[in-house]
């Protein structure tokens, strides 16, 4: 398999000596192409911020984030904003959706900042596998949690990104509508070819991937 | 309630900025009220200084020794004075008078006397700079620089020879000179710094009791007595009215010798309803513009406080806390924000009026007097402009207030600005940034609507006002009195004048000083265009009604002409009838002028015959004409009647009928060279009416000095009070913007982590903000225009300022599109600011 992803001593340290927080601290990980790996740690052990740091939200103090061999941490931010356009798709634990645009405004929005026009087959295509091609026109606020993170992960597959990022998919979900959601985020994730990263607590959720990745105090323990 | 009072000054130090845009915003609308109400109060003190020459009631001409005596020993008389015109000084253009003035009677208190006239010009005793009055028959006092154009030295003691006419009772006598000693000095007018022509100024030079009754017989001197009656406190405008015609009756003292003081009268004892309705009307709009910023202010931070009272129910306060809660709110900005403003209200205008005033008046070049300080404060005015403001918040309050108040805490806690009840929005099958702007601004439409009207609105008064103050030009102005011509050559005539005939228009006219020579030599001019000429002839009205006083000494009018292709300029004048130019000429048609009032009074229904003698020269022509109509004055040739040009013709006059000539240059001001020919032209022109006494001399530049000043004391107030309306207005805009930030933090960190670049950003926020400066703009070139449109229409028909002819307001629209594009450009600046000021993950996680 061709690797995707790799971090090399990365670190992202917060404040100065002696409040220096090390929240991620000489992480060197590879990630292959189409692999689902999971995170997990303890609150506060630094997996959001590597998760960030991964998706280009956030740079590293310290390190190289290799992106099919080239490093995004050397990025401008008009660079990076695209990075994460074309790259990344992110799932996150509330949802995040814009709350003036419907469902399907929200799903081809990452796309259309691309200044790309949204394949609008494919996303109808996503929006069936995902079970809400009858919600398309409904408006955030009116459909459950789980909906809401349905219409998240076809936000996050829309523009045909090269890794999804999932921090915490399930943490707001009841756990059948949890185990709906991530059962659908790894089919359609391998539907489509491609890599998934997930943050979790759930030690089944950890279970089921190729290979979980453990953080302590900033550092990857396994 | 201990409780919500801190919560709601917590509340107010936490939302700092917003607190501090509100709390400017009812600053703002506090100065403007209190500073209408002051500068009003200042402006009516001063207009009551500057139109009362006097606190007299009534003037009466024309009185004999015998009937001053009886006024002296009048009971109803309060005070009184007298002045006696003595005679009129002829040397070349100058313009003065001598006359005796005497203080007889003051009945009232010291301290009235010094409250009510300090320095009245009227009570005789004039505001010396050095010496007194005359008290011998060769003394004289006067403003220096009389003396010095008579040749003098303007200093106490020098000897001054001054050439008059004798004002005896039939009128002027013949010129004689006489020698003085000056002993009084009072303030110069300083003529070069106020750019004016010297002929405009009227001097007023005291002199002795004994002069003038060596110079006039004592049958022959005439007292104008200034009175004033007891009880003005206590009387209405209506009785004081008939009181004085009472006292005039008894003095046996004609109508026409009367001149009541109505001004000083109706200032005094009737409310000012005129200055009332327009000070209300301002007043109104102020209030009504505030209230609608400050809600749309309130209504857009209301909404995005919704959560936080959801969470403030949740822990269990009442709907009664959620209100007193925001009022608390409301009350706290406006105790600091409201008296802040009203002090800044009255100070700005305490300081600012006087000098604007006496600005003004250094331009009251007749009166030549000077302003006390006007009275501007009034205590219960204050009071009640603090309780309006006060009221206007709590109104412009209470709609949020209500809305917040009754949202029920589960919907509060979930709320997310998405309009309201909606379900389902049919939205784009594709995103852009511009899209996502949209999208926004239709997520909350109430919102966005009552931000753009509170800005269309208040930017459509501000055209609306300007469609009029922009066609109130000094230049239209000063185009009136020149008819467009650069320059004005008239004749300098009495109308009728029986002492020296040659004095009188007819004569004047018979020398032809303004013929075809003059004419010709100006038109000979390097740079002159052309030269235009309007002119009457002078006609005896045979049958004229018994003691009118419409005409000139009962019977004698003026007669002006007009051209067939001028009967277009009477246009809406016409009163009465439809005159034809052709039908007039054939039948010696005659329009008479001076619409109703002239109608009612000249005793010449449509269809009646009229008798004129025309004056020509010596000669003496008569006329028979029919009445055909009945017109207004406006823009029609000047005459109380008017005939056809033809007609004119076949009058055969000999004299010349021209009373002024306009002279027009080539080539428009702004070419190289204009001024520089203009200057000599006007140098050429000078010399001319050098040569002739009888004439003088009218330029645009002077004309224009002068409406310049008018024009200015009516648009800078005016346009200070609407800058300060739209500037209050754009913090509304401001707040929407802002509170649109602030309260999506977590959503425009949403969009970033989605792909949106911080450019997109700052475009798609700005894109909100061109939306409401793009609309606001559209409301206000659409509405406002019209609104000045109308309004100029208003002015027009009613005389405002002269106003003829609409100028678009070019330089405020690009004021106010200047002041929308720096805003925007402030918007992108705080933006950016503010989306580097956090991290991009701490904006994610805000909202968790």
């Amino acid at each position: 398999m061709d690797t995707i992803l790799e971090t090399k001593d990365l670190c992202r340290y917060y404040g100065a000596d002696p409040q220096l927080v090390k929240a991620v601290d000489h992480v060197s990980i590879r990630i292959e192409q189409g692999e689902f790996v999971t995170v997990v740690g303890k609150s506060g052990s630094g997996k959001s911020t590597l998760l960030h740091l991964l998706g280009g939200l956030d740079y590293p103090t310290s390190g190289e984030i290799l992106m099919e061999g080239r490093n995004i941490a050397a990025y401008g931010r008009e660079e990076m904003a695209a990075y994460r356009r074309r790259k990344i798709g992110f799932v996150f634990q509330a949802y995040n959706l814009i709350p003036s645009l419907n469902v399907w405004e929200n799903v081809v929005l990452p796309i259309g900042l691309d200044g790309r026009k949204a394949d609008e087959a494919y996303v109808e295509e996503i929006l069936c596998a995902i079970g809400m091609e009858k919600k398309k026109r409904s408006l955030p606020n009116t459909l459950s949690g789980g909906q809401q993170q349905r219409c998240a992960i076809a936000r996050a597959l829309a523009a045909k990104p090269a890794i999804i990022l999932a921090d915490e998919p399930t943490g707001n979900l009841d756990s059948r509508t949890g185990d709906e959601v991530m059962s659908l985020l790894k089919t359609t994730a391998k539907k489509y070819g491609q890599t998934l990263v997930v943050i979790t607590h759930n030690e089944e959720i950890a279970q089921t991937a190729d290979r979980t990745l453990t953080i302590e105090d900033g550092k990857v323990v396994v | 309630m201990r409780m919500i009072s801190l919560l709601a000054k917590s509340r107010l130090r936490h939302y700092r900025s917003r607190t501090a845009l509100t709390m400017s915003a009812v600053f703002l609308a506090s100065l403007m009220l209190q500073g209408i109400f002051v500068s009003a109060l200042g402006v009516l003190d001063a207009n009551k200084q500057m139109i009362q020459e006097g606190d007299w009631h009534v003037r009466l001409s024309g009185l004999t020794w015998e009937q001053m005596e009886m006024l002296r020993g009048h009971l109803e008389v309060e005070t009184l004075t007298f002045t006696v015109t003595a005679g009129e000084v002829e040397y070349g253009r100058l313009n003065g008078y001598l006359t005796w003035s005497e203080n007889v009677r003051d009945d009232r208190t010291d301290s009235v006397r010094a409250a009510d006239a300090p320095d009245s010009e009227d009570t005789g005793v004039s505001s010396f700079v050095e010496g007194r009055l005359p008290r011998t028959a060769d003394e004289i006092s006067g403003p220096a620089d009389f003396f010095e154009r008579l040749g003098a030295e303007a200093e106490i003691g020098a000897q001054v020879t001054v050439p008059f006419r004798a004002n005896g009772a039939d009128g002027l006598g013949r010129i004689q000179e006489r020698t003085f000693t000056i002993c009084g000095l009072e303030p110069s007018i300083d003529v070069e710094e106020l750019g004016i022509a010297e002929t405009r100024v009227a001097y007023g030079a005291e002199v002795s009791e004994a002069f003038v009754r060596e110079i006039l017989p004592e049958q022959e001197i005439l007292y104008t007595a200034s009175v004033r009656l007891c009880g003005e406190e206590e009387s209405g405008y209506e009785e004081m009215v008939e009181r004085i015609k009472a006292l005039a009756e008894t003095l046996g003292v004609s109508k026409d010798d009367m001149f009541i003081n109505e001004s000083y009268l109706y200032m005094t004892l009737t409310p000012p309803m005129d200055a009332i309705m327009v000070v209300a009307f301002l007043a109104l709009l102020v209030v009504v513009f505030s209230m609608m910023i400050i809600y749309s202010i309130y209504y857009v931070n209301i909404i995005s406080d919704i959560q936080e009272i959801g969470r403030l129910k949740m822990l269990g306060a009442s709907d009664r806390q959620i209100r007193v809660l925001f009022l608390r709110e409301g009350s706290f900005t406006s105790l600091i924000a409201v008296p802040a403003g009203i002090l800044a209200g009255t100070l700005i205008p305490c300081f600012a009026l006087p000098s604007i005033l006496d600005w003004v008046m250094q331009y009251n070049v007749i009166s030549g007097a000077e302003l006390d300080r006007p009275d501007m404060f009034s205590a219960p005015l204050t009071l009640f402009a603090a309780a309006v403001m006060f009221l206007a918040v709590f109104l412009a309050l209470r709609k949020p207030v209500r809305i917040a108040a009754e949202v029920s805490p589960v919907t509060a806690v979930r709320f997310e600005e998405t309009g309201g009840t909606k379900k389902n929005r049919r939205g784009f099958s594709q995103m852009s940034t511009g899209r996502l702007c949209l999208a926004n601004l239709s997520r909350s439409r109430r919102r966005t609507l009552v931000t753009l009207m509170a800005m269309g609105l208040s930017f459509s008064l501000f055209m609306g006002m300007a469609g009029v103050l922009s066609s109130i030009t000094p230049q239209d102005m000063a185009d009136r009195k020149l008819n467009g011509a650069q320059f004005r050559i008239a004749l300098d005539y009495e109308i009728v004048d029986r002492v020296y005939p040659e004095n009188s228009l007819n004569h004047v006219q018979m020398q032809r000083l303004l013929g075809k020579d003059t004419v010709s030599q100006i038109e000979a001019m390097d740079g002159v265009e052309q030269v235009r000429k309007i002119g009457f002839m002078l006609a005896r009205v045979e049958d004229a009604p018994e003691g009118n006083d419409l005409y000139y000494d009962g019977d004698t009018a003026r007669v002006g002409w007009f051209r067939k292709d001028q009967m277009e300029l009477f246009g809406e004048d016409l009163y009465l009838g439809d005159p034809d130019y052709d039908k007039m000429a054939a039948e010696n048609g005659v329009i008479l002028m001076g619409g109703e009032y002239m109608y009612q009074r000249a005793e010449l229904p449509i269809g009646s015959t009229v008798h004129l003698t025309f004056y020509d020269g010596n000669r003496e022509i008569p006329f028979t004409g029919k009445i055909m109509a009945c017109a207004d004055y406006g823009d029609a040739p000047d005459g109380q009647f008017l005939i056809t040009e033809d007609t004119f013709r076949r009058l055969n006059v000999e004299t010349d009928p021209t009373t002024s000539l306009f002279v027009d240059l080539k080539g428009s001001k702004l070419e190289p060279g204009y001024e520089r020919r203009y200057e000599e032209i006007k140098e050429k022109l000078s010399a001319l009416v050098g040569q002739q006494e009888r004439l003088y001399l009218v330029s645009l530049d002077e004309e224009l000095y002068i409406s310049d000043m008018s024009v200015a004391v009516i648009r800078y107030p005016c346009y200070a009070l609407l800058a300060l309306i739209v500037f209050i207005s754009l913090f509304s805009m401001i707040n929407t913007m802002a509170v649109s930030i602030t309260a999506r933090k977590r959503e425009l960190g949403m969009l970033q982590a989605v792909g949106l670049s911080q450019r997109q950003l700052v475009r798609m926020l700005s894109g909100e903000g061109i939306f409401y400066a793009v609309g606001a703009l559209a409301i206000a070139f659409t509405v406002g225009n019209g609104l000045g449109l109308r309004l100029f229409r208003w002015a027009e028909e009613n005389g405002f300022m002269s106003v003829s002819a609409y100028h678009y307001p070019f330089a405020e629209t690009a004021a106010l599109c200047a002041v929308m594009l720096v805003i925007q450009l402030v918007i992108v600046l705080v933006v950016k600011k503010n989306v580097k000021k956090e991290s991009l993950t701490d904006r994610i996680r805000s909202g968790e």
